[in-house]
């Protein structure tokens, strides 16, 4: 296929060129007839390898061939005049791909300048070769070789200089387009016409013969170079060649002589000097719109990136590496209460108050050693300063910021006064719902407390009117001393074990509502208990609570704390089962910690309110404050353990999971959150 | 001599009240399982009743009703004998006849079941209201 298309392009080309170079001899080769003055081939097959690559060099080869041996000579001038044209076309097209950019030989004023040469240069390759060869078979005395070679020469170079860009800007038109429009060209095409009608009209030409009318067509080719680029240029310059050799080798026109040899070559060299003319024009041209173009589309990114900082959402200041300030954005005036110009004078420096500028230069240090895009003052305390000196805080993200002239900083400032002032009263909000959520499982409590403490006081009462009786009696001998007496010591034993019993509860109470949470070295099996008692005393006679304490100790926990999770534990279990039933507490010693399990026997938790369980605020008790779990979890998190459950249809566990390791300083600051 | 069924868990009030009781003349049985109370009102036959509410397993008001249900004993006045804060109005609540608030004094005890004794033995008196002492 690829062959096949490779034999189609050359076979075309050597058509092509064996009709254009057959006619240009039959047409103007007078001198020789060999050596035309006019000779298109050169610039077509330059202009043909340049588009399409060297592979094509067979066809020029085939069509110099063809036409020379159907002209004149013998098969051997013809093939080295052929090989000649060939060469002369590939030293062109090696030239101009290494010196003049290939195919964007025109889009340049200096890749213009070095085409010229090479469309002079090449054909010295072509006229030497040709001119010698037929020379060598007698074809032209050697008297006329300097004649005959200075025509073979100017002819190709006017068709290189001529043909070779009215086809390459054909195929491959520059960009951007010049501005001409259709009717400017319209007109162009009448101004050219009536020119060469005029230069070339023997009525014109015979009256005022010593007026060089051939210059009419600079300042046309100028318009089409200006008005129209390379493509302008080598159009005007190729139609003017087309009338100028026509008049001429019919003896037309400025350039005509008795000797038309001479004629044509008078005004090929015209020709090439105005189409050199017009393609540095059209080049000129070119860049002129480029560097427009680029311009334009620098001034647009310019005012994208104008309009992207006005338009951020936060204040953003750019500074270049020395912190001196570039450019700000309207947020910026506002946050700092500066205007643009004052601040376009400061520093970044300027805006950090002065305590903390110390430490903005280290960090501007280390951000420019490592160049990235990063936020800073997470977990930090970052400082603005307004104009009036006055501080607020700040979260800011830095990012490199390249540009040709400098590397700069950009930085976006957000004033999280709002947020922070959210987060201080959210953070007394949370300090009151631990409060009040204390107070509610208090209150909870307080009947059941004050039930427990009052059955011991109920015999310690009972046993005082008892010991009342028993010294009523001995005061009236109605019974002996003696046994009073050890009536009485039984009833104060007991009344002194009420006492404690009553001591004990209060103690529970204390830690329980222990406001601080201050963990200490704990058995944890005694904390379990001692939680599982105050909750068999608070609930006494609805369940039964059972328990498997494994001896734990050496854990750091604030009891109170703990406690306090296993009664919210303990009572959610204790109502899922409607008060009546039997709850497991288990505790056992883990490879890294403890592990504490609250088990019911209830229902189990609905699928559809497991997710929210540790939810705050989610309940599904009708007075419930829905803090209990929540509160919970914070509890356990801050002792770096976790909470986790599992449920179905037979019931409920909840496992309490503790670390035994003391905790690092993260959870420590943790624990403070919890603290209330 | 009255008879006084005293229906309590705790030891230790069980064994204070029993004595008091005892002290001011009435006869005492003692029931520490609140499951066993009617079966011992049948076999005891108490003039009055004086019942804890906390108990394992207990349903006071279940208690009550399965007490006002049989007619053998339908009759028997039920004092709730309690340390919870509001002794009366869960007296009233639940039907019982009246209630000794925990922990009493002795003439808060005895003035209670005087009121029961004088009762009309058959009338179901209504809930009267007691100072504490």
């Amino acid at each position: 296929m690829r062959y096949a298309r490779s034999l189609a392009a050359n076979g075309t080309l050597s058509a092509v060129y064996a009709l254009v170079a057959f006619g240009s001899l039959r047409l103007f080769a007078t001198l020789n007839a060999s050596s035309s003055p006019v000779w298109p081939p050169t610039g077509l097959a330059i202009a043909v390898l340049l588009l399409w690559g060297p592979r094509l060099w067979p066809g020029i080869f085939l069509g110099a061939f063809a036409a020379n041996s159907l002209n004149a000579g013998t098969p051997a001038t013809s093939a080295a005049i052929a090989a000649g044209n060939t060469l002369e076309a590939i030293v062109g097209l090696l030239l101009i791909r290494r010196f003049a950019r290939g195919v964007e030989v025109f889009d340049t004023v200096r890749t213009v300048g070095i085409f010229a040469i090479a469309g002079l240069v090449a054909p010295l390759v072509s006229a030497t070769i040709g001119v010698t060869s037929l020379g060598g078979a007698g074809f032209v005395p050697w008297n006329l070789y300097g004649g005959v070679w200075k025509t073979w020469w100017l002819g190709d170079a006017s068709g290189a200089l001529t043909v070779a860009p009215l086809i390459i800007s054909a195929f491959r038109p520059p960009k951007p387009t010049p501005s001409g429009g259709v009717r400017e060209l319209g007109a162009f095409g009448l101004a050219m016409s009536a020119a060469c009608a005029t230069v070339f009209s023997p009525a014109v030409y015979s009256t005022i013969a010593p007026i060089p009318l051939s210059f009419t067509i600079v300042p046309l080719i100028v318009w089409a170079g200006v008005r129209f680029g390379s493509r302008g240029a080598t159009g005007a310059t190729f139609l003017f060649s087309i009338a100028a050799v026509w008049g001429t080798r019919f003896g037309m026109g400025p350039f005509s002589s008795p000797d038309v040899n001479t004629a044509l070559l008078s005004l090929q060299f015209s020709v090439m000097v105005l189409a050199t003319t017009g393609l540095a024009l059209g080049a000129l041209v070119h860049q002129r719109l480029d560097a427009q173009e680029e311009a334009q589309r620098a001034k647009a990114a310019e005012h994208r990136f104008q309009t992207m900082v006005e338009s951020a959402p936060d204040a953003v200041v750019i500074a270049n590496t020395r912190g001196r300030i570039v450019q700000v954005n309207s947020q910026t005036e506002a946050l700092f209460g500066y205007n643009r110009d004052a601040l376009l004078q400061l520093s970044v420096e300027d805006l950090i108050p002065e305590r903390l500028r110390d430490r903005y230069r280290e960090d501007r240090a280390e951000f420019q050693a490592s160049s990235h895009q990063r936020q800073t003052g997470v977990g930090l305390e970052l400082f603005g300063q307004r104009k009036d000196g006055s501080e607020f805080p700040i979260e800011i993200s830095q990012s490199p910021l390249q540009t040709d002239a400098e590397d700069m900083v950009s930085t976006s400032i957000r004033d999280i006064s709002e947020r922070k002032a959210r987060e201080a009263e959210l953070d007394v909000f949370r300090r009151q719902i631990a409060v009040s959520e204390k107070l509610a499982a208090l209150g909870t409590m307080v009947s059941g407390v004050a039930h427990e403490i009052r059955t011991p006081l109920t015999y310690i009462n009972n046993n005082l009117e008892l010991i009342k009786i028993q010294i009523e009696r001995v005061a009236k001998s109605e019974t002996d001393p003696a046994k009073a007496s050890q009536a009485i010591a039984s009833l104060v034993a007991s009344s002194k074990e009420g006492v404690e019993r009553a001591d004990r509860i209060v103690e529970q109470l204390r830690q329980f509502a222990s406001a601080q949470l201050k963990t200490e070295p704990s058995a944890l099996h005694r904390v379990v208990a001692n939680a599982v008692e105050l909750f068999r005393s608070v609930r006494k006679g609805q369940l039964v609570v059972n328990v498997d304490l494994q001896p734990t100790t050496g854990f750091e926990v604030d009891k109170g704390q703990i406690q306090q999770v296993l009664i919210n534990l303990l009572n959610n279990g204790a109502e899922a089962m409607a008060n009546s039933g039997t709850l497991k507490v288990r505790l056992r010693e883990t490879s890294d910690g403890a592990e504490i399990e609250v088990e019911d026997n209830g229902p189990g938790i609905p699928a559809e309110v497991q997710s929210r369980l540790f939810d705050p605020f989610f309940t599904t008790k009708t007075e419930g404050t829905g803090l209990g779990l929540s509160v919970s979890r914070r509890i356990i998190e801050a002792h770096g353990g976790s909470i986790r459950f599992t449920t179905g249809s037979s019931g409920t566990t909840f496992t309490v999971l503790l670390p035994k390791n003391r905790p690092t300083p993260e959870e420590v600051e943790k624990r403070k959150e919890v603290r209330t | 001599m009255k008879r006084i069924l005293l229906v309590d868990d705790d030891r230790d009030v069980v064994k204070s009240t029993a004595q008091l009781l005892q002290a001011f003349g009435y006869k005492v049985t003692v029931c520490v399982d609140a499951d066993r109370v009617v079966e011992m009102m049948h076999s005891q036959r108490p003039d009055v009743v004086l019942h804890d509410v906390r108990m394992p397993g207990l349903d006071l008001r279940a208690q009550v009703r399965a007490i006002r249900d049989d007619p053998d004993i339908a009759r028997v006045p039920i004092v709730l004998f309690t340390a919870v804060l509001s002794a009366r109005e869960l007296a009233q609540e639940v039907g019982a006849d009246d209630a000794i608030q925990k922990p009493f004094s002795s003439e808060t005890l005895r003035r209670v079941l005087r009121d029961c004794e004088a009762r009309p033995r058959g009338t179901n008196f209504r809930l009267k209201k007691y100072e504490q002492a």
